[in-house]
């Protein structure tokens, strides 16, 4: 399979370090929740305590922005340049190509994402023990977070021409479905007993609430399948989108 | 038209899959909350509740109601929020396993939000406590009010844990807790006994008793072993030398009525205020340990020493303080603590002060689970006992012996005075009650005191080594594994030194924030420069036909 997905995955992935996406987004991805982490959360330093959890809990955030950002022109330029019709002319099968760009875009984030191990390894050599169990189990959610984001942005991406609406739309979605298990804490808004159904769905729908576990140190089989089951869902959903230019 | 039909087929095929992948989706995604896996990758399973919190949370039989307040600026002091945070998560996984009995809810209130005051004033009066919370800027200490407390209605009644500031055993105190409202907790008495001729419980033991009195609301002091309340299930005795052979007769019959006993006792006494100068040892004459010996367990009259596991101690030199070696204060390793046994398998540690060794009976040892020995270089002394520093300045005695210092037993006893006459109370007259021979008790023995005296308890682990063996004695032992959980912060605690760790902090908070990006920035223009001489040398060999015919093509 690899040889099918492996040369696309290969143009996608140096097609980013060829041009800046690369560098900006790993630059922006790093310096912008660092800065949120240590200056405006107190990061570690704050409470004194080795914990990156806050750090985590911004992700399911900072994932809106960046995630839509760096997927954006996944399909969208292709079809606003014409290269989409190229691309599928290639001897492999549509969803090769679809996954091909897909682990092409993890892989990246996989490397933003992973330098920011450097907190708790200095941490740790210098100042504190840190939880590597947890430590784990955040940098492996996270990971998996980023899965559905980018499928649900590559789906968005399938359905628009233009990189802003792109962006706009993908943002926008992962936005509502981040802040739904926001809004049933009780910081925000208290339901009633006869509603309790729908902060019930909303928790189950939110891609922040199933971080939660993660974020704390537990690997919760329902989660897993959560993100994983999202990522597949829309990896179809984009698969169809794409399949549907073809029937007009 | 055949095309127009097979793409009104192809759309209606992808809405009946979409449709069927939504349905199968739905239904695993159900199917994952029922049937599932949870991994606690945590240190020491922090955000696991254990199953006796589970076995307790699944014999609710009405709703139980869990509210967690706390103050908004109590986050703001180091540690507090990650306290804050555990609670949160633990009161979750209780909701979670409750199998909906249990609703929490938690609360975020501000001193400065005047629509929160209603509510601040009502929980105050629900026993949640404000405390002022200190706060170390720099070098300015700040203090900050605020409160974290937990109101926990059960069946019309409602408890308070008003003061929660640390995550240490805070599972297992909400565990006594719900048991308590729910009426399960077993209505364990605990008695405290000291019999010594110098020490007291008020004075020299004074912590054991401020433990004990705040871990069990039902715990009393006995003053006389010859009157030990009826619904004292344990009793936890301290010394016993100043003990009449009719209080030892009592404590006997309270055995062999299933009453349980921690012993906690010397081999040997110490005075370290002779009038022969010098510190003086001899043999104890404690009737505890002739009781205690005719169950089968003997705390000798001897002193032991460990030369390879022990506290040094400290004395003024002429310029420094020195610390000296001194065998005899016995540090217990970890691979000597006996890690099936529930009292001390948490621990890494156990300091001793004097200790003697135990000697188990042969018809003892069935039932007799050894708790804590020293290493196999320990050597004990059984007469002409030596206890001054200089003694011990260098290795005096060669030891070739592992001792057992501690031991727990659960089983039959046969009462020490079976086939002896009932010891008359004096100036009691009255006839003594029916005499039991035999009972089923639980007992653990310690053979030192000193470690839980005033003078040396500077550690809440020796505490917890005494509260572990009453919980032992007293309630299910799977409870001491919820007391040992925590505590869990992790402070940044490697560099004392302020200078240093704020240089540290400078490097660690500079490099990952701005170093990583301008290395990536770097490798950025780099591989851009490369790239561009790549591309110039095309583009020279495609614009100039002479280079291209030179290298044939290529």
């Amino acid at each position: 399979m690899y040889n099918k997905i492996g040369p696309i995955f290969k143009k996608e992935f140096s097609s980013y370090f060829n041009s800046s996406i690369a560098y900006v987004f790993i630059v922006l991805f790093i310096f912008i929740p660092n800065l949120m982490f240590f200056y405006f959360f107190g990061g570690i330093f704050k409470e004194e305590m080795a914990t990156m959890r806050r750090f985590f809990q911004m992700m399911p955030y900072v994932f809106i922005i960046f995630i839509p950002g760096l997927t954006m022109g996944s399909w969208a330029k292709e079809k606003n340049e014409g290269t989409i019709e190229m691309l599928f002319t290639f001897p492999i099968s549509q969803w090769k190509v679809i996954a091909g760009k897909f682990f092409a875009a993890w892989a990246l984030v996989g490397i933003a994402v992973g330098s920011t191990l450097f907190i708790p390894i200095l941490t740790q050599l210098t100042m504190g023990d840190f939880d590597w169990g947890q430590i784990f189990t955040q940098y492996v959610g996270a990971m998996l977070m980023a899965a559905t984001y980018i499928a649900i942005t590559f789906f968005m991406s399938s359905l628009t021409m233009e990189l802003i609406d792109s962006f706009l739309l993908s943002s926008s979605i992962l936005l509502l479905l981040t802040l739904c298990g926001y809004i049933t804490s009780a910081y925000v808004m208290i339901f009633p007993d006869w509603l309790g159904w729908l902060k019930v769905i909303l928790n189950e729908i939110s891609l922040s609430t199933h971080f939660n576990n993660f974020s704390k140190g537990v690997i919760h089989t329902k989660d897993v399948v959560y993100y994983l089951g999202l990522a597949m869902l829309f990896f179809y959903f984009n698969m169809k989108s794409l399949e549907s230019r073809k029937w007009s | 038209m055949k095309k127009i039909e097979g793409i009104k087929l192809k759309k209606l095929q992808t809405m009946i899959i979409f449709v069927l992948v939504l349905i199968n989706g739905f239904v695993f995604y159900t199917l994952m909350n029922k049937v599932y896996l949870r991994l606690d990758f945590t240190d020491g399973k922090k955000y696991s509740i254990s199953k006796p919190t589970i076995d307790l949370i699944q014999k609710l039989e009405n709703k139980l109601i869990i509210n967690y307040y706390y103050e908004k600026r109590t986050q703001g002091v180091p540690g507090i929020a990650q306290v804050i945070q555990y609670i949160d998560d633990t009161l979750q996984e209780y909701e979670n396993n409750s199998k909906g009995m249990i609703e929490y809810k938690l609360n975020e209130l501000s001193f400065e939000n005047p629509n929160d005051r209603q509510k601040i004033d009502e929980i105050e009066k629900l026993g949640i406590k404000t405390v002022s919370l200190s706060q170390n800027d720099g070098a300015e200490a700040k203090n900050t009010l605020g409160f974290s407390g937990l109101v926990i209605d059960y069946k019309g009644k409602a408890t308070t844990m008003g003061t929660l500031f640390t995550d240490a055993k805070f599972e297992y105190d909400l565990d006594i807790e719900l048991s308590q409202l729910m009426g399960s907790e077993n209505n364990e008495k605990i008695g405290i006994l000291v019999s010594s001729n110098t020490r007291t419980l008020e004075k020299d033991y004074r912590h054991l008793y401020q433990f004990v009195t705040a871990e069990y609301k039902d715990a009393e002091i006995i003053s006389d072993a010859a009157q030990i309340p009826q619904d004292v299930t344990t009793l936890i005795i301290v010394g016993g030398e100043a003990l009449t052979e009719y209080q030892t007769y009592k404590i006997d019959q309270f055995v062999m009525s299933g009453g349980n006993i921690l012993a906690v006792l010397n081999g040997v006494v110490l005075n370290f205020n002779s009038q022969y100068g010098g510190p003086q040892a001899y043999p104890s004459q404690n009737p505890m340990i002739r009781l205690l010996a005719d169950y089968g367990i003997t705390v000798n009259a001897d002193l032991v020493g460990d030369n390879l596991s022990f506290n040094p101690v400290a004395q003024r030199g002429q310029l420094f303080v020195e610390k000296l070696r001194y065998p005899l204060w016995v540090k217990i390793a970890t691979e000597n603590l006996n890690k099936e046994s529930v009292i001390v398998e948490d621990f890494s540690t156990i300091n001793l002060f004097w200790p003697s060794s135990i000697t188990i009976a042969d018809r003892a040892k069935e039932n007799t689970k050894i708790l804590f020995t020293t290493t196999k270089e320990a050597w004990s002394m059984k007469s002409d006992y030596k206890v001054d520093l200089d003694s011990y300045k260098y290795p005096t005695q060669e030891g070739k012996e592992q001792f057992v210092l501690g031991v727990s037993y659960d089983g039959a006893v046969s009462s020490s005075f079976a086939d002896k006459p009932v010891p008359k109370n004096e100036g009691d007259a009255s006839k003594e009650t029916p005499f039991i021979s035999n009972g089923k008790s639980k007992i653990v023995v310690i053979a030192n005191e000193d470690f839980l005296s005033a003078d040396f308890v500077n550690r809440e682990d020796e505490l917890l080594l005494a509260l572990n063996a009453i919980d032992w004695l007293t309630k299910d032992g799977s409870l001491i594994s919820i007391r040992n959980k925590g505590k869990f912060s992790r402070p940044l605690n490697k560099v004392l030194n302020k200078t240093m760790f704020n240089a540290y902090k400078n490097i660690i908070i500079g490099f990952t924030t701005y170093g990583i990006p301008v290395l990536f920035i770097i490798i950025g223009i780099f591989v851009s420069v490369i790239r561009r001489k790549k591309y110039k040398l095309i583009e020279n060999r495609f614009s100039n036909p002479e280079v291209l015919e030179k290298d044939g093509g290529k």
